[in-house]
């Protein structure tokens, strides 16, 4: 949350000053949420997300079990203006099939929510559908 | 818009010399001087009011960092009808706008 703060001031000097907040969220940072997948059964999952500029989001993910990439190389996800996030996800030392987390077809809006602490969508792929996965920033 | 007009203060005072008993009067037959009569008026420079900020908001409240725009609304008068300057900051001091 940032204060804007507008001063006004006449030509003798004499001024007022009133503020304003506004609030910037960031995908940037540690995200836990909790997942059940085919091959890694129930399991605490961890998002661990940078966000650079024009929107484009790289990291890794962690479930305990398993781990993998976010974002790889040559195709980083994306977070949009509308707070629409898509992110392809990768395992390390598996064959498993890549995932996205992404908004769910039946939703609108942001995912992210107006604190920037929760991130709320689905993964699609890996053998799940439409798995919903509600991420809480650490 | 707020409009409040300029005010003058004005004070005025007079003061008048009667003939009371001797003073000032050569005798009792005599007529007395006519009588005077003095008035002084002060006008004082109207004093500068300082600016009014009406409502300040911003919209949207929120948004993605580096990628949502917010706009900055102000509804802003003088009392003196002064042309005013608007200066937008963020709370570690930099200066966004200028107006």
């Amino acid at each position: 949350m940032k204060e804007i703060t507008l001063t006004v001031q006449d030509a003798d000097g004499l001024s007022t000053s009133s503020s304003v907040t506004v609030t910037s969220v960031s995908l940037t940072g540690t995200w836990a949420g909790h997942v059940r997948m085919p091959s890694a059964g129930s399991n605490p999952m961890m998002f661990f997300l940078t966000q650079t500029a024009g929107g484009l989001v790289t990291g890794t993910w962690d479930d305990s079990n398993f781990d993998g990439v976010l974002g790889p190389p040559g195709e980083p996800g994306t977070v949009s203006q509308d707070g629409e996030v898509r992110i392809r996800g990768k395992w390390n030392n598996t064959n498993d099939d890549d995932f996205y987390f992404e908004r769910a077809s039946s939703t609108t809006g942001s995912m992210i929510d107006s604190t920037g602490t929760t991130l709320t969508g689905e993964i699609n792929g890996s053998g799940v559908s439409h798995y919903t996965m509600i991420f809480t920033k650490q | 818009m707020l409009k409040v007009q300029k005010s003058y203060v004005t004070s005025v005072v007079s003061v008048m010399v009667m003939c009371v008993g001797g003073l000032g009067c050569k005798d009792s037959s005599t007529p007395s001087s006519p009588s005077t009569t003095a008035t002084t008026a002060t006008a004082t420079a109207p004093v500068n009011g300082a600016p009014v900020i009406n409502s300040v908001n911003v919209t949207p409240d929120w948004g993605i960092a580096a990628l949502q725009q917010h706009a900055f609304i102000s509804d802003t008068s003088d009392p003196d009808d002064d042309t005013l300057t608007h200066r937008w900051e963020d709370s570690a001091g930099a200066l966004l706008s200028v107006l």
